[in-house]
């Protein structure tokens, strides 16, 4: 393995990849190489997270790169910013691989599993960590939120983990975590557009 | 989705962006979401919503082979599909006869995955089902959601105790509506219809 950990990255400024995103939408290369030096370790980061094997988040890199590359001209900036278009795609390829039987059939190699330094995902790990301004509303309204809500989201969110998977590992009822999920998904809905509309006015 | 409330869209869209849609029903979801504007839009909201989250995850420089093979592939035509794109293609292409067999049989189930999700989020934490809710306003029919693991022969012989006949559906994520015999049965209908196994979504119908 060649990558690197790092362990802070900036917030990227959206009005560059907008640009090398338009750039690419006119197939342009050297833009879309640019947007992946950009855009691929914080990809890459999430999609380890889900799969946690490094040889398949390489594999499902690739295919939301070729995506992009594909897609790039049905990108619209009006309606999200390009690293939430970006990740959209890459959580939903991982959570569909990690959904699908050939996951199921995959031989995990423990050390490479050791190599993934997965942080625990209790409500302090998400504090602090938000670093993207739009993400401020986003901690508000999940810090409001029970623990328990807190963790099961974050497990499902980060780790990919379905209702089952989370259930085992908080040691819950399957019942009791699907209505934290359910009921912590709709206090976040309401706080969030309660933010939105606050700051309208 | 003429049968899908807007606060049930929008839960269903929230599961879908957080991963926890049952993987038939994500798989529903994601093309009903191609062609339903709505579907869409709730899936939008949630990805604005929750993508932030992403944000706080350390990244990770992809080694350069990563980049060789993008490139290659955008610079072929056609593309050289990799073992994961092989996959992805094969799971959103469901043409054989032999998945076009097991979907007729499907249809004759027709539990379809999202009922489940619907109907674990629409009962309550610690439901007992001993209480159906009122049926006053009812007119006979029901809507109805069966469990996967129902067959053909499950749903017919479950009809026919509550002497009921399916008039609509299934719809696109499965809801059937279900008129009865005799409309003053309502309430025993639920009350049997909850405790059923084959059974994952019942509820009155005001307006059929």
């Amino acid at each position: 393995m060649h990558s690197s950990v790092t362990t802070a990255e900036p917030a990227i400024p959206n009005s560059g990849l907008e640009d090398l995103l338009a750039r690419t939408a006119l197939r342009d290369k050297q833009a879309f190489q640019r947007l992946y030096e950009i855009a691929s370790p914080r990809l890459f980061g999430v999609l380890i997270r889900l799969v946690r094997v490094r040889a398949v988040a390489e594999e499902i890199l690739q295919e939301c790169f070729v995506s992009i590359w594909q897609n790039s001209g049905s990108y619209m900036s009006s309606r999200s910013q390009p690293m939430t278009w970006m990740t959209s795609i890459a959580r939903n390829r991982a959570l569909d691989y990690l959904r699908s039987s050939h996951h199921k059939t995959t031989v995990y190699d423990d050390d490479e599993q050791r190599l993934l330094e997965i942080p625990d995902e209790t409500p302090g790990a998400l504090d602090g960590l938000l670093a993207e301004a739009e993400a401020q509303a986003l901690r508000d309204c999940l810090g409001a939120l029970d623990v328990k809500m807190q963790q099961c989201i974050a497990a499902a969110f980060y780790r990919g983990l379905n209702h089952d998977q989370v259930a085992a590992e908080c040691g819950a009822p399957l019942g009791t975590v699907k209505s934290w999920i359910r009921r912590g998904l709709e206090r976040l809905r309401r706080c969030l557009d309660g933010q939105i509309l606050a700051n309208e006015t | 989705m003429r049968y899908l409330k807007p606060e049930l869209l929008d839960q269903l869209a929230g599961a879908y962006v957080l991963g926890t849609l049952p993987v038939r029903a994500r798989r529903r979801f994601a093309r009903l979401m191609k062609t339903h504007a709505a579907i869409a839009q709730a899936v939008h909201a949630w990805e604005q919503r929750l993508t932030p989250l992403a944000s706080t995850v350390p990244p990770v420089t992809p080694p350069a082979h990563v980049w060789k093979a993008i490139r290659a592939r955008i610079e072929s035509a056609p593309a050289t599909a990799s073992g994961i794109a092989k996959w992805f293609k094969d799971l959103f292409s469901a043409t054989t006869p032999v998945r076009w067999t097991l979907a007729a049989q499907a249809v004759a189930i027709a539990g379809l995955a999202v009922t489940l999700a619907i109907t674990q989020m629409q009962r309550p934490e610690f439901e007992t089902f001993s209480t159906p809710p009122p049926a006053a306003t009812t007119t006979g029919h029901l809507r109805l959601v069966f469990a996967e693991t129902a067959s053909e022969k499950d749903i017919r012989t479950l009809l026919h105790s509550i002497g009921g006949t399916i008039v609509d559906g299934p719809g696109e994520i499965g809801i059937y509506t279900v008129a009865l015999s005799d409309p003053a049965t309502v309430n025993a209908a639920l009350t049997a219809l909850y405790r059923h196994p084959h059974v994952t979504l019942a509820q009155p119908v005001s307006n059929p």
